[in-house]
């Protein structure tokens, strides 16, 4: 018969008018912001997870607004003199709370899913992000059922739950880079060479889990007059839910990072041709743009390039960090040639040193640049997509680019050029 | 012990019960100033009215038997069981069907899913809780609008929405916190047919209305100041009529009659009580 409520009040929920809204938001979160991921099954799944950020937010202050709406109504009154525990009362009604919120995601999950699918290859879906997704939604919609739950407020504190998770997630809930400090509960991207880790999700899920019991068996005001006691008694499940809630804190804090280095592939995707470019299997959609680069790469003057027998797509060989590696952020491809650009120029020129004059040190640092902006661009087949900004400092990247478009022997001047001044700078 | 209620007993789970609730020594309030203050008070089968002035404990004293409110002090036993924690008083819950004075609803539900869901709140077994819902609709008169939005009643109409709500499920104890208020005369007199077809229940109906108490009651209780003034039969009331009370009918004068005299005066109807 709950079953039977649950679907009366999925039915009747003012959230039913709001579903559309949750769903508008996932989609446009999702497919508004780039489509790079379409076709890369570890980037869908990051990018079905990214609309998490926005409708965490928003289910808070929906939780918020329906639980404090069923005391505004006086409804309560029903529920104080009922029979049924107060947990399984408050479970229904978050529980269609939440059936609103996920399944908004769930669409967009769906829908990143199906644009994938018909290039994705055989590599399936990664449920490791959007399970992360997840997480966040059912920790935002367990936070505003207990927000709403302690009030009547059906506008200030739905919003100020929601404005509060939306700055806290802003920044401090991405998985942290470098040396910044964060929750690790989204992420922006999915590259293939990392996937969530068991135990920091297992954390995670078990925090979310927690939040929601401590929302629906802790309430002052459930079943007490204010300022009144209630029957006396051990309150069991409240206490059972704020020792889970500090059991899963605990975890959470300790679990470690919720990324980590995926396991090296038995046969990364590589090009045809040599230099190889390899790939992991889920790049499969750059292959096409990898074996463009690779006879480029080929084509470069032999006298006065050398070039490594392979380039490897980050973590391909268990390393940790980009290092001679590429990484495809965003599917930009003109970051691979950028890289691949570096790695050809730094085989063909001296190891680095410090020149015996500055102004020595000065020629050498723009022959430099030069050389790695006119090498990525001959790599990239071409100049620069709009979208890319920034480049090598002090380039005129308009004049090296046009030069790409010369004869090959004006540019194999051009370069020899360069590369003297580099290999004829002495070092201190 | 002042015991109220009719001579014949119900039956719950095959047991025979002549005592539906008892509270001794009850004392309730909210502040420092208890609404209620050392009452016993025993109900069985029946209807018994509950009269009284604002303010005078009526609500605070069916919020107690409700078992929604702990009391400050003294025991609240429902069909013989010691309520005394919330697994207790949960237990009894399951035989109060209760209608606050000032109830609310989900305006989006239909008149049949909110008895269904009160139905549901008081953990009517599963198997029945579709016929005790249509049955319970059918003896408010709402069975024909069980798909009307709960919104769209009308004032009345949400009384009996409310009543279907406090009684699905045939409790042994059904308690009326001003069931009356807002209902026009056909409304009541529509009410009062309901609240005789309450047959195996014990009820209690609070009111300011004399004249709904000498209708249908079969016994009544009159609380004033957190003390109760009177019990016995409504021609026991009507008794106590002096011609200098104010008052339409001989219930009413008899009423006020109550509400005027002195605690001490009441000796037949402050035993058990504290006054």
């Amino acid at each position: 018969m709950t079953g039977r409520i649950l679907l009366a009040e999925l039915r009747h929920s003012p959230l039913r008018w709001a579903w559309p809204v949750l769903v508008a938001i996932d989609l446009f979160a999702l497919f508004g912001r780039s489509d790079h991921w379409i076709g890369v099954w570890s980037q869908t799944s990051a990018a079905a997870q990214v609309p998490a950020f926005y409708l965490g937010p928003a289910m808070a202050a929906l939780a918020a607004w329906t639980a404090a709406r069923r005391r505004r109504e006086n409804a309560g009154g029903w529920m104080d003199a009922a029979a049924r525990p107060a947990p399984v009362m408050e479970c229904v009604h978050l529980g269609i709370t939440l059936a609103y919120g996920v399944t908004a995601y769930g669409v967009g999950v769906i829908a990143a899913v199906a644009v994938t699918l018909p290039g994705g290859g055989t590599h399936f879906f990664w449920p490791g992000y959007v399970l992360l997704g997840l997480v966040v939604i059912v920790l935002c919609t367990g936070v505003g059922h207990a927000v709403g739950r302690a009030g009547t407020s059906l506008v200030a504190a739905p919003l100020g739950t929601a404005l509060v998770l939306f700055v806290l997630f802003s920044f401090f809930g991405f998985v942290p880079q470098g040396a910044e400090w964060g929750l690790g509960l989204m992420v922006v991207s999915g590259y293939p060479d990392v996937v969530t880790a068991a135990g920091p999700m297992l954390a995670r899920s078990a925090l979310a889990l927690a939040v929601v019991l401590v929302a629906v068996a802790v309430g002052r005001r459930l079943r007490s007059t204010p300022g009144r006691p209630g029957w006396p008694g051990v309150p069991a499940t409240a206490l059972a839910a704020c020792g889970f809630l500090a059991v899963s804190v605990v975890g959470f804090a300790t679990a470690g990072p919720v990324l980590q280095q995926r396991g090296v592939p038995d046969e990364p995707l590589c090009t045809s041709h040599e230099p190889r470019v390899c790939l992991w299997p889920e790049s499969r959609k750059y292959l096409e743009e990898a074996e463009l680069m690779s006879r480029r790469v080929a084509a470069l003057p032999a006298d006065l390039f050398t070039s490594p027998a392979a380039f490897h797509e980050t973590g391909l060989r268990g390393e940790t960090t980009m290092g001679s590696g590429f990484h495809i952020r965003e599917g930009e491809m003109w970051e691979v040639a950028t890289s691949l650009a570096i790695r050809v120029q730094e085989m063909s020129t001296p190891p680095y040193c410090d020149a015996v004059t500055f102004d020595e040190d000065e020629k050498r640092w723009a022959a430099d640049m030069e050389l790695i902006s006119w090498l990525t661009a001959r790599i990239a087949g071409g100049g620069k997509p709009p979208t890319v900004h920034g480049g090598p400092p002090g380039v005129d990247e308009k004049t090296v680019h046009a030069i790409v478009a010369e004869p090959e022997e004006v540019q194999a001047a051009w370069a020899g050029e360069r590369l003297a001044t580099i290999r004829e700078t002495r070092c201190a | 012990m002042r015991s109220l209620g009719s001579a014949r007993p119900i039956s719950r789970g095959g047991v025979v019960v002549r005592s539906v609730v008892r509270v001794s020594g009850l004392t309730q309030g909210y502040g420092r100033d208890p609404v209620i203050s050392g009452l016993d008070l025993e109900l069985g089968p029946g209807i018994t009215g509950l009269l009284g002035p604002n303010g005078a404990g009526k609500s605070t004293l069916l919020r107690t038997l409700a078992t929604v409110t702990p009391p400050l002090e003294g025991e609240v036993h429902v069909l013989g069981e010691h309520v005394r924690s919330e697994r207790t008083a949960r237990a009894a819950r399951r035989e109060i069907g209760y209608l606050p004075q000032d109830f609310g609803y989900f305006g989006h539900y239909s008149v049949h899913d909110f008895v269904r869901y009160c139905a549901w709140l008081r953990e009517v077994p599963s198997a029945r809780i579709a016929e005790a819902t249509r049955t319970a609709l059918r003896r408010v008169g709402l069975a024909e609008r069980s798909g009307v939005r709960m919104r769209t009643l009308s004032g009345g109409m949400i009384r009996r929405a409310g009543i279907a709500a406090a009684v699905v499920g045939s409790p042994a104890l059904v308690l009326l916190d001003e069931p009356t208020v807002g209902l026009d005369p056909a409304q009541r007199l529509e009410f009062r047919e309901l609240v005789r077809s309450l047959d195996g229940s014990a009820v209690v109906l609070s009111t300011h209305l004399v004249e709904d108490v000498a209708a249908v009651c079969e016994r009544v209780l009159v609380l004033d100041g957190g003390s109760v003034r009177f019990t016995g039969t409504p021609a026991e009331l009507a008794e106590r009529a002096v011609p200098e009370a104010p008052g339409d009918t001989e219930l009413e004068r008899g009423y006020m009659a109550v509400l005027g005299a002195a605690p001490g005066a009441m000796g037949t109807t402050a035993t058990g009580a504290t006054a």
